[in-house]
């Protein structure tokens, strides 16, 4: 056990230089002139101005230097400085990381206290009136454009019925109270945690229902029927608590979301965080941004797998890793 | 003696049928109504693709056709700029007067052509390097393994966002830039199937007449893992069509004035909530499209695959 974490751990490094090394390569030498970025159209640089940026950012050394500059940079926790905001990268994306987590953490809580009772009643109960409705609905929140949905509730919601605020974090200007404060926030917050959650309770609930069917089958069940335990038990006891061991690695694999999950939903609701910032930088093309952001994603991503892989090794005894 | 339609027939009168890979999975197909009614949807959509200049030209409107430019043909009259759904105009007029209903038939070649494009990409990249991966083993495993899951680390709408305004947004870049991030289960699965097949007495006989490597692969191997690979593939284009809509909202998709679902639902979105209709629309065929397709993929599945009947 203590073998495979540590095996996993090492792989973890290489896999992360390629991935940085690939995103860089697309990111930055693609072509295009990088330095265009400072280009005002009605005022264009000069051969020495444009010099001096080359030389400033470091374009005119070899590839390999420019990135291992910039990978050594980051490995000391410098992702090196905005060329919109002029202001290091970090700060930039840490006041917004916070935002993005509000909307993507609930909205993955929210998943995971549905998902899992309506999964598992699905799987009860297949083939029934329920279970076909819940199909259904699995389907609808799998195949709908979220940001169309998004559209459809702020319509409906938020503009015909006036319930909800239309977009943004707060209401402006802010309430003092502190109480009023996190109420107005939790309003702000309804709409888009819907949005956001539809798509995740779908793809959980026909993920945990494929799983209790599949232990439904299992021959310990049928043992357990055989003693004459209540179905209560049964249920709650041998089925629900096996079929929960998978979804260690579900939460691990949803890591990711979090950081990068509502990209397109801050878009719809004007949500200052993470998603909406990074597409302001992407067309800017604000490189050291872009790649900040990559780079912390597929860090975030790893970290994810990672768990995900470890946690089950540890919840579920019967597998071995050597 | 066994009973056909009720009456006792003997075995050696029964019509020898040929069960082709097509019929079986026909018949499988026919026992959900759910998949058989997304598959006649789809024809239909796909058909309206194929027929669009058709259509414009006669019972609907030249989608190119503004405000300004406009000659009435049917009813004589000007079309106003975002004119709600008429029985003139059955979806409207976008913000330069128009026609929607065109515009989103026309559309329909964008959005449904990317969906079956970045399929195919990710069938062609997953399956030859599934199918090497599976086949050689050894250090060459292990270098597409590990690609793999640096691919797998790509946060699939940053990376895209970062292809397409990298290269600029067109048909090819959008294709591309999806295409190259879903390739990967496709390649796991036929990775996986090709190593359980390899065990199999089929394939030692294939080798040991002397059949060569390509041969094995093309006529032993990837029939037999057909069925996953149209399945997963389905649901690449489902998940293809969901991206480029992604792509379109943020103004990331094909460029004006070639229409798309997505990029009339971005124009529409200047003009909501008032013209709630136009955006309503473009996302309505999106929603239909890529539920149709998950519904035949997940039939598809049933049919193709019995061990998988009764699960999700």
């Amino acid at each position: 056990m203590l073998n495979y974490i540590i095996r996993r751990t090492l792989i973890l490094i290489p896999t992360l230089i390629v991935t940085t090394f690939i995103i860089y390569a697309i990111v930055v030498w693609t072509p295009g002139n990088p330095i265009a970025v400072f280009e005002d159209p009605s005022h264009p640089l000069s051969q020495l101005e444009k010099e001096k940026l080359i030389e400033k950012y470091g374009l005119d050394k070899p590839w390999y230097v420019q990135y291992s500059n910039w990978a050594v940079l980051f490995a000391q926790g410098d992702m090196g400085r905005s060329f919109q905001w002029s202001s290091a990268v970090w700060p930039l994306i840490r006041g917004r990381i916070w935002a993005t987590v509000q909307l993507t953490g609930l909205a993955l809580i929210l998943a995971f206290i549905i998902a899992i009772p309506i999964g598992m009643i699905s799987a009860l109960k297949q083939y029934s009136l329920l279970d076909n409705v819940i199909t259904a609905f699995a389907f609808f929140g799998i195949s709908m454009p979220n940001f169309w949905f998004g559209l459809l509730l702020i319509y409906g919601f938020a503009v015909t019925l006036n319930l909800f605020p239309v977009s943004g974090m707060n209401t402006v200007p802010e309430p003092s109270a502190s109480w009023g404060f996190l109420l107005d926030r939790l309003h702000h917050l309804v709409l888009p945690v819907i949005v956001l959650s539809t798509a995740s309770i779908a793809g959980f609930t026909r993920y945990m229902r494929s799983q209790v069917l599949e232990i439904m089958r299992a021959e310990y069940i049928d043992t357990a029927r055989a003693k004459g335990l209540s179905a209560r038990v049964v249920n709650g006891k041998h089925i629900l608590k096996n079929a929960m061991l998978p979804l260690v690695t579900l939460l691990g694999l949803s890591l990711p979301f979090i950081v990068s999950g509502a990209l397109i939903i801050e878009q719809v609701f004007g949500w200052p965080g993470l998603g909406r910032f990074f597409y302001t930088a992407a067309l800017g093309r604000d490189y050291p941004v872009i790649m900040g952001i990559l780079t912390l994603t597929a860090i975030v991503t790893l970290l994810g797998n990672f768990l995900a892989d470890i946690s089950y090794a540890i919840v579920d005894p019967r597998i071995r890793y050597d | 003696m066994v009973t056909k339609r009720g009456k006792q027939v003997h075995l050696d009168e029964l019509p020898i049928e040929s069960r082709t890979f097509l019929k079986l999975f026909w018949r499988q197909l026919k026992r959900s109504p759910l998949a058989l009614a997304s598959l006649f949807v789809l024809t239909v959509l796909y058909a309206m693709m194929i027929l669009a200049p058709w259509i414009s030209n006669t019972i609907a409107y030249d989608p190119k056709a503004t405000q300004s430019s406009y000659v009435g043909r049917i009813s004589g009259e000007h079309p106003q700029v975002n004119e709600p759904p008429s029985a003139d105009h059955w979806f409207g007029t976008d913000h330069l007067g128009r026609d929607l209903f065109s515009r989103i038939v026309w559309g329909s070649r964008i959005s449904l052509n990317i969906g079956l494009f970045v399929a195919l990409v990710s069938i062609l990249i997953g399956v030859s390097l599934g199918a090497v991966s599976g086949l050689h083993g050894g250090w060459i495993d292990s270098l597409i393994g590990r690609f793999t899951d640096v691919v797998l680390n790509f946060p699939f709408f940053f990376f895209a966002i970062t292809i397409v305004t990298v290269l600029k947004p067109s048909f090819w870049n959008i294709v591309w830039a999806i295409a190259l991030l879903s390739w990967t289960t496709i390649c796991r699965i036929v990775r996986a199937n090709i190593l359980s097949l390899r065990e199999q007495e089929f394939f030692l006989a294939a080798k040991s007449i002397g059949a060569g490597t390509v041969r094995i692969i093309l006529r032993h191997l990837i029939p037999n893992t057909m069925a996953p690979i149209i399945v997963n593939a389905t649901l690449t284009v489902a998940g293809a069509i969901l991206a480029e809509a992604g792509l379109s909202y943020l103004g990331l998709g094909v460029q004006p004035p070639t229409p798309s679902w997505g990029n009339i639902l971005f124009d529409g979105k200047q003009y909501f909530p008032q013209d709630f209709w136009y955006t309503f629309i473009p996302g309505l065929f999106i929603f239909i499209t890529v539920m149709c397709i998950n519904f035949l993929g997940d039939g598809l599945r049933d049919a193709l695959d019995p061990k998988l009947s009764s699960e999700g």
